[in-house]
């Protein structure tokens, strides 16, 4: 079904944007408000039309821009666009609201609202974006909002060093995105993500086609190797963080794996490399969490590792990972929200985020119960909406089937979980607890008490983590129509709160039990570990260092800042061509054919000219230089006459007088003497490269002269010229008749030309007063001092 | 050193050059219309005009320039929109850009006359290209009279320290 | 195209291109003055080949030689002459501004070849 609304709210979220970014000074305290309305008109609106886009009919909405190039704008709302409409526009609605107290009356709060809301439109656009440019658009604005937001500090240096180091790698990955974007929509001739799920293209080209789109997914969602750039983009506001890094864009390369996987699981390389990337960011997020001092950076690196939960799920492609895949998407993106806006309100009240210094917040009761909610449904304890996730999680997973790949996936989330529960029981004591081990510690108490805009919204989160847990039934049938959009053999799935004694529940229990005995196992070690650069950002400054310095030094080579030097080498490789192409086929140049001369005049002539022309360079003189090539110009409209061109020879004679009388009046005002300027090349070398350049063109000319393979133009303008143009002289009646456009054009040439002159003789006059003013010469009087041009 | 051109004007010359500056002028007009027929034509034309100039510049300096009757940036206009003109003129009787006509009018005493469109073309190239050169060497006179203005009344400070020399170090 | 056309060409070309390989100023607007003269004849010489005048009546449609070059070339010398004015008042306004009739090396391409290797400041967050 067609609809405009998706464009009109598309529309309303870049209004705000632009109204906030624009207005900033005037709008202060309205800002964030005002940033919430598209936020709930888009959430109202896809619980209205939810009911039928869940029925199984997607709503599209097209606008076409240059229909041949597949330049569509193409949009397409299915169940699964609507779940995470509803999870931006949601979550964005509350991290707004949070965003007013957390915010307060800083003066920035206008841009982040703008370029919240910018990001927000980008985001819906990606996850609702049917055309793969579409997608590919919006991919990239939202990597251009993120990395405008982790920038909000400007000011700090690390700041800005994380916001580039995510603005490149994202941006990379983006190219690499659409490079397997295009060669799949070449490969099938399909432009749009349905139309290329449907049309399943099996080219030889696919395999690499999806290796490049699962890189772009990788670097988006904070994948290993390319992971790191997330934990930097902790630098951005928590609000931001909790927004932009956990909740909604780095479920973009999820979003975008989750819609391909169905159809294109089995091929090759997809799942080893979706099995080994995943594994790898489970296991490296939840160790380096472990490492983590400050409670942000420890959810960062969690979020690496979860994120690499949902990956796994959904990348391996079966219907029941599928569906887990979304069901723990939901479940993360709530708890994670919930996570990052109580710590944005820990660090708020108490002005620290450091898990050694914090005291007292178990003693605001509503910030305490956010915590322990979120850090339940984190660790997937019972009755949690991530618990029961998990615990669909690992029942798909031992379903098997899938061989190897299906094997390490199950091993590997079966660890991962450990160490989840590992690190989420050591942040919640580490925010929970009372501080014993740092020398400065600081309480709430001495603190505000948080407001209602900064309790409220994590609070709202963590009892959607619990109430999803306790009403799982409803829940997961939801889910499961959505997940239909997907694969429609995802729509069997269900999630229970309770469904026996099964491996999955033992392995649910292994990792409560594991996890806490390894949290306390390590407490000791991990409460003063500091944690090493990892391997992968030292790898990515290495290669961003070794980039910058070779450009640079490639450019100091190639570009050393001689003028004449960049204008030999272009004439070298121009003779260069043209003499190996003339050396190589000697076929090309037939010179038996052409006459030596036309005339015995011809040569005298010929003669002259050249011998003129050498004059030039002989010359010592500027004068005589002039001289020589005004001789040599009159010698040559002799050559024009002896071919049988009068009009060429008047306009040559004619132009070569006016020529020397410029000459003359601009020479007489340059230097007396030349600036001794170091030659650039040995003479030696400017003569042979000179004489390469003029025999290379002479033999193209010759080659050129013997090539004619069409009959000249020429027969119909004389044919045609006295009857219709009434002229005679044909060369006459082409310029200003037959080829008049082409003059009309040339004309305007000269009239620029002409005011050109004008002009930069007028100004160099100007600067020539100018300088005598301030010599103290008066300009109208110029006796007694000669003007600073002719010392 | 080349002689500076404002110098020494000499009379009889200045008086040749003026006296012939109507005819050459009229010579120009001749070649510019005769070019439909005859090499000859617009650009030949102007640039006649512009060596009258250089002629008229040589003997009477860059005063004679400076009085010219039009102003040279005036000609480049009227030429080019002239050009443009003529490209227009058909659009409106329904032709397409730039086409031509030809008329055969019979004039008493001269006999049958044939006017061809184009040339009010050429006309247009003739007098933009006057301008051109025009403009070209009024400004760069200008300049130049302003200098050597400064280099006559230069008293002891100018270069008549020794005539100043050319030494060709230009590499 | 005879060959001692060629020939010319090759002459008036190796000219231009040395006169403009130079770093005064003077010198490269003569070069390209010179070049403007070949290139002309190129495209005279190899368009066309020697013959009667292209008037009618004059002379007859075949032994005429072929009007469209020098249609073409007819204008670009007048061009060339504009050219050649707009450089010299380029070269004068330089000359009353700094002093110089010398091509100078390209300032910013010097200092990026001079600077020496930047670190970036990464930071320190892991």
């Amino acid at each position: 079904m067609r609809t405009p609304t998706m464009l009109l709210l598309l529309l309303a979220y870049a209004t705000t944007a632009v109204v906030c970014l624009v207005g900033h000074r005037r709008l202060g305290a309205a800002s964030f408000p005002l940033a919430t309305l598209p936020h709930l008109a888009t959430f109202t609106w896809l619980l209205v039309v939810g009911g039928d886009v869940l029925d199984g009919t997607p709503l599209v909405a097209e606008v076409t821009w240059v229909g041949p190039l597949e330049l569509t704008l193409s949009l397409r709302l299915d169940g699964f666009g609507l779940l995470l409409g509803l999870l931006i526009s949601g979550i964005g609605a509350l991290v707004t609201v949070f965003s007013v107290g957390y915010f307060g009356a800083r003066d920035e709060r206008a841009r982040i609202a703008g370029l919240l809301t910018l990001f927000a439109g980008a985001m819906l656009g990606l996850v609702w974006a049917d055309g793969l440019l579409t997608l590919f658009i919006f991919w990239e604005l939202t990597s251009i909002a993120s990395f405008l937001l982790i920038g909000t500090d400007d000011r700090s240096a690390t700041a800005r060093a994380a916001a580039l180091r995510a603005l490149l790698v994202t941006g990379a990955g983006g190219l690499s995105l659409l490079a397997g974007l295009v060669l799949l929509g070449i490969d099938s001739g399909e432009w749009t993500l349905s139309g290329l799920i449907a049309a399943d293209p099996a080219g030889g080209v696919v395999p690499a086609a999806l290796v490049l789109v699962l890189v772009g997914t990788a670097t988006k969602s904070a994948q290993f190797p390319f992971q790191f750039w997330l934990p930097g983009a902790m630098a951005a506001p928590t609000p931001v963080s909790a927004y932009l890094h956990s909740a909604t864009m780095v479920k973009a390369g999820i979003v975008v794996v989750a819609r391909l996987a169905p159809a294109f699981a089995s091929v090759g390389p997809w799942r080893p490399i979706i099995v080994v990337c995943g594994v790898a960011s489970i296991l490296l997020g939840g160790v380096r969490s472990m490492r983590q001092q400050d409670a942000k950076l420890a959810l960062a690196h969690g979020t690496v590792s979860q994120l690499g939960l949902i990956m796994v799920l959904v990348g391996l492609g079966t219907p029941a990972t599928t569906y887990a895949g979304v069901a723990v998407l939901v479940a993360h993106a709530l708890f994670k929200a919930a996570w990052f806006l109580s710590v944005g309100a820990v660090d708020h009240t108490t002005g620290t985020r450091d898990l050694r210094r914090l005291r007292g917040v178990r003693r605001v009761p509503l910030l305490a119960t956010s915590v322990m909610l979120a850090a339940a449904s984190m660790a997937a304890i019972p009755p949690t909406l991530g618990f029961v996730t998990k615990e669909a999680a690992l029942e798909a997973l031992l379903e098997g089937g899938i061989g190897w790949t299906g094997t390490v996936a199950l091993i590997g989330v079966a660890i991962g979980s450990i160490l989840t529960v590992a690190y989420t029981v050591r942040l919640a004591v580490g925010v929970l607890g009372d501080s014993t081990t740092a020398d400065d510690p600081v309480d709430t108490d001495d603190q505000h008490h948080p407001g209602p805009t900064l309790l409220g919204p994590p609070l709202v989160l963590a009892l959607l983590g619990l109430g999803g847990g306790l009403a799982a039934a409803p829940v997961g049938e939801a889910l499961a129509r959505i997940a239909a959009a997907l694969d429609p053999a995802s729509g069997e799935g269900a999630l229970y709160l309770w469904h026996g004694l099964n491996p999955a529940l033992g392995l649910s229990a292994l990792a409560l039990v594991g996890g806490t005995t390894l949290w306390w196992a390590t407490r000791r070690t991990t409460a003063t570990a500091d944690a090493p650069r990892s391997a992968s950002t030292v790898a990515y400054d290495r290669l961003y260092e070794t980039l910058l310095s070779g450009s640079r030094r490639v450019t100091g080579v190639t570009q050393s800042g001689s003028l004449p030097l960049y204008l030999g080498i272009v004439l070298l490789s121009v003779a260069t061509a043209t003499g190996a192409a003339l050396a190589v086929d000697r076929g090309l140049l037939d010179v038996g054919a052409l006459p030596v001369a036309n005339s015995p005049l011809e040569v005298a002539v010929c003669v002259a000219t050249a011998l003129s022309g050498i004059g030039v360079v002989l010359a010592r003189q500027r004068f005589g230089a002039a001289i020589a090539l005004g001789a040599s110009g009159y010698l040559l409209a002799l050559v024009f006459l002896l071919q049988g061109a009068p009009d060429l020879a008047i306009t040559q004679f004619l132009v070569e007088t006016v020529t020397i009388a410029v000459y003359v009046l601009v020479l007489a005002r340059l230097p007396q003497r030349f600036s001794a300027a170091p030659a650039w090349a040995p003479l030696w070398v400017r003569i042979a490269l000179s004489v390469a350049v003029g025999l290379s063109v002479a033999g193209f000319a010759l080659h050129a002269s013997g090539t004619r393979q069409e009959p000249s133009v020429a027969a119909e303008y004389i044919e045609r010229s006295e009857p219709e143009a009434g002229g005679r002289n044909v060369v006459n009646v082409i310029i200003v008749d037959f080829r008049g456009f082409d003059t009309l054009g040339e004309i305007t040439v000269l009239a620029i030309a002409g005011a050109g002159v004008v002009n930069l003789v007028a100004a160099a006059r100007r600067e020539q007063r100018r300088k005598h003013l301030e010599d103290g010469t008066d300009v109208e009087d110029l006796s007694g001092r000669a003007p600073e041009v002719w010392r | 050193m080349t002689p500076r051109p404002t110098v020494t004007p000499s009379t009889i010359l200045s008086l040749t050059v003026a006296g012939l500056t109507p005819v050459l002028v009229l010579v120009a007009v001749y070649i510019t219309f005769r070019g439909h027929n005859a090499p000859g034509g617009g650009f030949a034309g102007g640039l006649i005009i512009g060596i009258v100039l250089v002629l008229r510049y040589l003997t009477d300096g860059a005063e004679a320039l400076r009085r010219l009757p039009v102003d040279p940036v005036v000609l480049i206009g009227v030429g080019l929109g002239a050009a443009v003109l003529t490209g227009i003129a058909p659009l409106l009787v329904g032709g397409s850009f730039l086409e031509s006509n030809v008329w055969k009018l019979d004039l008493w005493p001269v006999g049958q006359v044939k006017v061809v469109s184009s040339a009010v073309f050429d006309l247009g190239v003739f007098i933009l290209v006057t301008g051109v050169v025009a403009a070209i060497l009024v400004a760069l006179a200008e300049a130049d009279d302003e200098a050597s203005r400064g280099e006559t009344t230069g008293g002891t400070e100018g270069p008549t320290d020794g005539p100043p020399t050319r030494t060709g170090v230009d590499r | 195209m005879s060959v001692t056309q060629a020939g010319l060409l090759a002459v008036l070309v190796s000219v231009g291109t040395f006169l403009v390989l130079h770093r005064s100023l003077t010198r490269i607007i003569l070069g390209i003055g010179m070049l403007g003269n070949a290139v002309n004849l190129l495209i005279l010489t190899v368009g066309s080949t020697p013959g009667e005048v292209p008037i009618v009546g004059s002379s007859g449609a075949d032994r005429m030689t072929d009007p469209v070059p020098q249609a073409l070339v007819l204008t670009a010398i007048v061009i060339g002459l504009a050219v050649v004015a707009f450089l010299l008042s380029m070269a004068y306004r330089s000359w009353t501004i700094d002093g110089n009739d010398v091509v100078e090396d390209d300032l910013s391409d010097r200092r990026i070849a001079a600077e020496p290797d930047v670190t970036q400041d990464f930071g320190d967050e892991t």
